[in-house]
């Protein structure tokens, strides 16, 4: 599954350990996800979108477009 | 990724615990070398020491819900080898002593491989998402 978590994340100067305390999860499991060897559960998938003030569908991308 | 971090939920608060249940083990263990084997009281010590044995492993297993999804998901999927590991290994191992084979008695010391092996699994696992 394809994600935008680095490009939104950069967008607003965080560090992936600062995304992760606001995630509550680890920046291992950030640095995972962006690097999309890591899809997260959904709960978690609508908490990162939600930070982002997106939809999940603008976040990520099953079909990879 | 920091192996450290996969295994940070045993903290010095888990290692105090089980060291203290490991002491309380070993006494129990001299103590019951007072009485005779299949002794009431005998009996009551190897009850004993199950019960304060169920509390080390409960004591490792726990805290890995203090861990985040993807690590729970890396140390489920450890256990999950272990245990198959560990089942082809015991069962392999009654083949043999059905078939004549001398086998020490393991009992004892069947939680340490397993433990070894999830910890192997944890390492091998956790590559996969560095």
């Amino acid at each position: 599954m394809k994600n935008r978590v680095r490009e939104l994340r950069s967008d607003r100067g965080w560090s992936q350990g600062e995304l992760g305390q606001r995630l509550e999860v680890s920046r291992q499991t950030v640095n995972a996800i962006e690097t999309e060897k890591y899809d997260p559960s959904l709960p978690l998938a609508f908490r990162i979108a939600r930070l982002f003030g997106k939809r999940i569908e603008d976040v990520f991308h099953p079909d990879g477009r | 990724m920091e192996s450290r971090a996969l295994l940070h939920c045993f903290d010095v608060r888990y290692i105090v615990q089980t060291l203290a249940a490991a002491v309380v083990l070993i006494g129990l263990a001299l103590f019951g070398k007072g009485f005779a084997d299949g002794s009431a009281s005998r009996v009551a010590i190897g009850v004993a020491e199950t019960v304060v044995f169920a509390f080390i492993v409960a004591g490792t297993l726990l805290p890995i819900r203090r861990l985040d999804e993807m690590y729970q998901r890396i140390h489920l999927i450890a256990i999950a080898g272990a245990f198959g590991v560990f089942g082809v290994a015991v069962t392999g191992v009654a083949f043999l002593a059905k078939a004549g084979v001398h086998v020490p008695p393991l009992g004892q010391w069947m939680w340490l491989f397993m433990v070894v092996a999830w910890g192997v699994g944890v390492l091998v696992v956790s590559r996969r998402y560095q």
